[in-house]
């Protein structure tokens, strides 16, 4: 983890220096030039950075001449290019990305999804999930068939996903999970890197997340998990995960209907360290949430969208939680871009809309009308 | 180092004299770029920020002036930037196996990763750095406004810089 903080922490100053050499091309106005070199004053790597990023943007030019494609055969390809994924249609203007139905290698799902309603629905996460592949296949394990929707960060982007049971999953850099959704269960496979779900409620369905031989079962919650090269990582931020005992047979098997054992019940803060047999290795609990969370993006970025969605994305880092506990706040379409990390600016924000009062205790941050609540919204 | 391939940044942090191994043994100089860059950073202290008109152009100025002096006291008669474009090849390749291999190969390994990035942000790539179009088209062009065109350059640059020393 130290690494991969350390490894962060280098991209996010390789990104920085990457915008200070644009905005260096666009020609600095006074305040930018000062901000500069402010910038370039906190630290000797920002110096070599820049410095080096200079040098990188010739190789890049020099790189990109080898492109055989003309424009016309790169914006057509861009064009391909889902901006934002839409998994299930739920709604006008949400389009469908279709489960398989008959035995086939897995495909990559292409084509546009645009529309009035899929930009107003995925605004707010259209930015992670710019570059996206939505793949749809069925596995062969035996004789049958394993149905479902690979979903696969690109290496170079996370990748926010909103499923037909209103679960929110965000994908690190690289990582994928396979969904499968039904009428009478919920099956999530994570085949690689860290993925982070608030579970949906708009299902009765019991979601199963299976991790190596290790099946997840969720009682209602905010949840982290990472495949690691010898086993995973449960990380519980809110609610209840079980961990059942390893399982010997392919947990998608369609009619499994055994119980198997709850080897650990984790709550809210505390981890649960699996080896690559299945078996249950460490549990601790977590005071500190920030560095597991590190990989999820630093901002939320969002555009017409309702508060309690909104609220739902600030609430997947682990901070004391925003209960919007007044229908028509929760209703009311908002657009802005915030600190994730720091949800007092947005809470700010919603002090400004009118009737909107705040108050906190140790459940977490309360956004009520001025007037008595008549509704409840859980987020 | 798990993976070299985040930048100087990276190297700076990890401190394990991969590039000034490199730079001693293949360009012989006494002098390395992670001295550069920590000169560079002192003088850059040292000078009244409102006098630096130009940061770039300042940063650049005292690199070659400092690699220039290093240069003329270790031989006369040394190239005339005190090898400033062989110190900032190094900063680029922060990795002694990638830093060894031939610029052609070089270029060629970065257009795949190129290649291989989302299509919007390829085509953003090229759009800029091929066919040198403003933010302004290649945003019409790819229906995208001029904030998303800047983001794709950002990350499409920090990804292939990352994505280099995985070569290594």
């Amino acid at each position: 983890m130290h690494d991969e903080i350390r490894q962060a922490a280098a991209r996010r100053i390789t990104e920085e220096a990457a915008q200070w050499l644009l905005a260096n091309r666009e020609g600095l106005d006074e305040t930018s030039r000062a901000a500069f070199v402010e910038w370039l004053r906190h630290s000797p790597s920002h110096v070599g950075e820049y410095m080096a990023i200079v040098q990188w943007d010739q190789e890049m030019r020099e790189a990109a001449g080898r492109e055989p494609l003309d424009a016309a055969g790169l914006v057509a390809l861009a064009g391909d290019e889902p901006a934002v994924v839409a998994l299930h249609s739920r709604g006008e203007g949400v389009l469908r990305a279709p489960i398989a139905r008959e035995r086939a290698p897995a495909r990559v799902v292409t084509g546009a999804m645009r529309g009035p309603g899929v930009a107003r629905r995925w605004a707010g996460v259209a930015v992670a999930a710019s570059v996206v592949l939505a793949a749809v296949a069925v596995w062969h394990r035996g004789d049958a068939p394993v149905e479902g929707i690979v979903y696969a960060a690109p290496v170079d982007g996370m990748r926010s996903l909103q499923l037909d049971d209103g679960s929110r999953i965000q994908l690190d850099r690289g990582s994928s999970i396979r969904v499968n959704l039904g009428a009478t269960r919920r099956d999530i496979a994570v085949l690689g890197g860290t993925m982070l779900i608030d579970v949906g409620h708009d299902s009765s369905a019991p979601l199963n997340v299976t991790l190596g031989r290790t099946v997840l079962r969720d009682i209602g919650t905010v949840f982290q998990v990472s495949a690691k090269k010898d086993g995973g990582e449960v990380t519980v931020l809110s609610g209840r995960v079980d961990v059942l005992a390893p399982s010997e047979g392919w947990p998608w098997q369609p009619g499994t209907t055994r119980a198997p054992s709850v080897v650990a019940r984790l709550q809210g803060g505390e981890r649960a360290t699996l080896a690559s047999d299945g078996s249950l290795s460490h549990l601790a609990a977590r005071t500190d949430l920030s560095q597991d969370l590190a990989w999820l993006p630093a901002e939320i970025d969002f555009h017409d969208a309702p508060v309690a969605d909104v609220a739902r994305r600030f609430n997947d880092y682990g901070q004391a939680p925003l209960l919007i506990e007044d229908a028509s706040i929760a209703a009311t379409r908002i657009s802005g871009r915030f600190h994730a990390r720091d949800p007092a600016g947005f809470v700010a924000y919603l002090q400004t809309l009118p009737g909107v009062q705040v108050h906190r205790d140790e459940a977490g941050v309360h956004i009520v009308r001025k007037s008595p609540a008549t509704h409840t919204v859980r987020l | 180092m798990s993976d070299p391939a985040a930048g100087l940044a990276h190297v700076l942090l990890e401190q394990d004299g991969l590039l000034q191994r490199y730079i001693h043994r293949r360009a012989g100089h006494a002098w390395d770029a992670q001295d550069m860059v920590q000169e560079t950073y002192l003088r850059l202290l040292s000078a009244d920020p409102d006098s630096i008109r130009n940061p770039e152009a300042y940063l650049f100025t005292v690199a070659t002036n400092l690699l220039r002096q290093r240069a003329g006291g270790r031989q006369a008669g040394g190239r005339e930037d005190g090898g400033l474009d062989e110190v900032l090849d190094r900063l680029v390749t922060p990795c002694e196996a990638a830093a060894g291999v031939d610029h052609e190969v070089r270029s060629k390994r970065l257009h795949e990763l190129m290649a291989r990035l989302s299509p919007k942000c390829r085509a953003v790539l090229v759009l800029h750095y091929r066919d040198e179009l403003s933010y302004r088209d290649i945003a019409d062009q790819l229906d995208i406004s001029v904030h998303m065109v800047k983001k794709y350059i950002v990350k499409g640059l920090a990804a292939c810089r990352q994505g280099m020393g995985r070569y290594a």
